[in-house]
């Protein structure tokens, strides 16, 4: 996982975001072993209080579960990752559009772009 | 805590004073070989010129052993507690107390041990067949006196214990001095010697009081009684010495509450 | 009770008041960045809790307690310049580190010394001066303290040495350990501080927890810092 943070917004919620990704992209595939919250904090350099506010986050929406003693898991539950693909998704919608909104694109217009654009889908890229 | 400061401060200010030690008996062996050489040889000029200097280096070396001590226990207590390392000594958990201690413990052996450093060197230097005799011979003479008579040892003992309160008495003095003049913001090291000289007059004037009190109390009379015997010589002897001792403790007792107070509180490391 | 608790808290030297009347209280476990420029009187506050400075006027306590043999036991300080005497080695460190506090934890000293690859039998004199640094910081942070006061440990070193020395504050980070960071170079360590305090002229402007003030300013900390200290 590469970690990056930037900007105002608060610590724990850039990791929430990153952790999400992961887990939806595949990289952290359904059933999959987190590392410990303090091997988590020095990878990513954070405060390993932050980091256990993102995970305790992450488990409260239901996409990571903690068995007593063996650690923190990826939840199998399928419609749960979808339901965070989407809400992703919608979130880079929303940037999306607000950008082409500011450089005064009409919906008509971004589809046409959209559709020209089609590198893409021959490189099997868009969309996930 | 005491023993692990001293032991450290032992550690080190050997590690400055072994080797100034060491050259000195070095010195010292080296001048005794030149000793032999010189008598009654005739010997190429370079060869007159490295004894001569060798010799010049002994003594040099007998008078200044002393101050470089003094230099070094001074230099040692400022730099240890009163400059950087000063944020590692005084973040340990233990006491000022402790702290001085064992800065004027250790700084009173090396002091002693710079003294018999002087003597040893001495001897070696006119060390011959005939210095074991000497030296054989002096043991037994004061072995046979202090059998007939206890009280020479014990004038020999008090000698010595005068000697390590007087080096105690000096290193708190100088401890007091650099610690009220460190506890400025600038110009430390003068404030130090400033200081070092105002504790030396406020010494000379109570110094002058009890010399009056001693006129006043008709002390001297009390003790001019005629040396008939060793008794009388013991009386007049204990009487200077307590007298001594007396004010050198009180001159040590102001001092180390100075230093303790000026490093509890006064602390101002740059 | 607070590890750390600041009342009234006030330091003149002469006329110049480096500190006036400080008021805050640090709970245990929380990383804490003690933010201001040059000169605020960040250094002059871990001073005084490490009982290397008298307060003018004000307490400071540490568990409740004020400075002294008792609060330097569970307290690890590491002061804003090299301070080891160079003529030791690494080694000898440890032996003097140990003999005086009774947390220091040997083993993670050696592991530390040996994954930077210092040689422990090396005087420090002949060591760089980057690694006289790390050595410093190892010796503070290998014992097992209940406050550490890190004063500008980020101060004037590379990209590399920061990376270490923040690793090294946060792989030996115990939960129930407090850490102080002063420093004046936030966006270096803005990702590990649980809560910020801004010092100005020897006041509090601003105490909250990191996460809270990027939150409801949305900028970092960093930003937030530039603005409350724009020249």
């Amino acid at each position: 996982m590469e970690w990056r943070f930037e900007g105002g917004a608060p610590i724990y919620a850039q990791i929430v975001d990153a952790v999400k990704l992961a887990i939806v992209s595949g990289e952290l595939p359904p059933g999959a072993r987190l590392q410990g919250v303090r091997e988590l904090a020095l990878e990513a350099g954070v405060n390993p209080n932050t980091m256990q506010r993102a995970l305790s986050e992450l488990e409260r929406q239901g996409l990571l579960y903690t068995l007593r003693t063996a650690g923190r898991y990826v939840t199998g539950d399928e419609a749960v990752i979808r339901a965070a693909r989407r809400e992703l998704a919608g979130g880079y919608v929303d940037a999306f559009l607000t950008a082409m909104e500011r450089l005064g694109m009409e919906k008509s217009d971004m589809i046409k772009l959209l559709e020209a654009d089609t590198r893409r889908y021959e490189h099997g890229n868009f969309g996930v | 805590m005491l023993g692990k400061l001293m032991k450290h401060e032992l550690w080190a200010t050997a590690h400055a004073m072994l080797p100034i030690i060491g050259e000195m008996l070095l010195v010292a062996v080296m001048g005794n070989v030149c000793v032999r050489l010189g008598n009654g040889h005739d010997l190429p000029a370079a060869v007159n010129i490295i004894i001569m200097l060798v010799m010049v280096l002994f003594f040099v070396g007998i008078f200044a052993i002393g101050l470089v001590t003094v230099y070094m226990m001074v230099r040692r207590f400022r730099d240890n507690l009163l400059r950087d390392e000063g944020y590692i000594m005084h973040t340990l958990p233990v006491s000022v107390h402790a702290q001085i201690w064992s800065k004027v413990l250790v700084s009173a052996l090396w002091y002693a041990l710079a003294a018999v450093t002087i003597v040893a060197a001495v001897v070696l230097l006119t060390f011959d067949a005939d210095t074991l005799k000497v030296i054989g011979d002096l043991f037994r003479t004061l072995f046979i006196v202090t059998r007939s008579n206890g009280q020479i040892a014990e004038i020999v003992i008090e000698c010595l214990a005068m000697l390590v309160l007087a080096s105690v008495t000096m290193s708190l003095s100088f401890d007091a001095a650099l610690s009220v003049g460190h506890s400025f913001a600038r110009h430390k090291m003068a404030a130090s010697v400033a200081t070092y000289i105002g504790l030396l007059i406020l010494g000379q004037i109570a110094l002058s009081f009890a010399a009056r009190l001693t006129v006043m109390t008709n002390f001297y009379g009390y003790l001019d009684a005629p040396f008939v015997d060793v008794y009388a010589f013991m009386t007049y002897w204990r009487g200077i010495c307590g007298a001594n001792a007396g004010l050198m403790i009180l001159e040590g007792a102001v001092c180390y509450g100075i230093t303790a107070y000026f490093l509890k509180r006064r602390l101002n490391l740059e | 009770m607070a590890i750390l608790e600041c009342k009234g808290l006030s330091k003149s030297y002469g006329p110049v008041r480096a500190l006036d009347g400080v008021d805050f209280a640090v709970a245990p476990g929380r990383i804490v960045g003690l933010l201001g420029p040059n000169g605020s009187g960040k250094t002059t506050l871990i001073k005084l809790a490490n009982g290397l400075l008298t307060p003018t006027a004000g307490q400071i306590l540490i568990n409740g307690q004020v400075p002294g043999i008792e609060t330097k036991k569970v307290v690890s300080y590491l002061p804003e310049r090299s301070c080891l005497p160079e003529w030791m080695s690494a080694a000898q460190l440890m032996g003097f580190y140990g003999d005086f506090y009774a947390d220091f934890d040997r083993t993670t000293a050696k592991a530390m010394l040996a994954r930077l690859n210092i040689d422990s039998k090396a005087r420090l004199r002949h060591l760089s001066k980057g690694n006289r640094e790390k050595v410093q910081l190892i010796m503070v942070m290998a014992r097992r303290a209940q406050l550490y006061l890190l004063d500008e440990p980020i101060g004037g070193v590379d990209p590399a040495a920061r990376d270490f020395i923040l690793s090294t504050i946060l792989s030996n980070y115990n939960p129930t350990a407090t850490v102080i960071i002063s420093t004046h170079l936030i966006a270096d360590v803005e990702r590990v501080l649980d809560d910020v305090i801004f010092i100005s002229q020897g006041k509090v402007v601003l105490a909250a927890p990191a996460d809270q003030l990027r939150e409801q300013q949305g900028k970092s900390v960093d930003q937030i810092f530039r603005e409350v200290f724009r020249c």
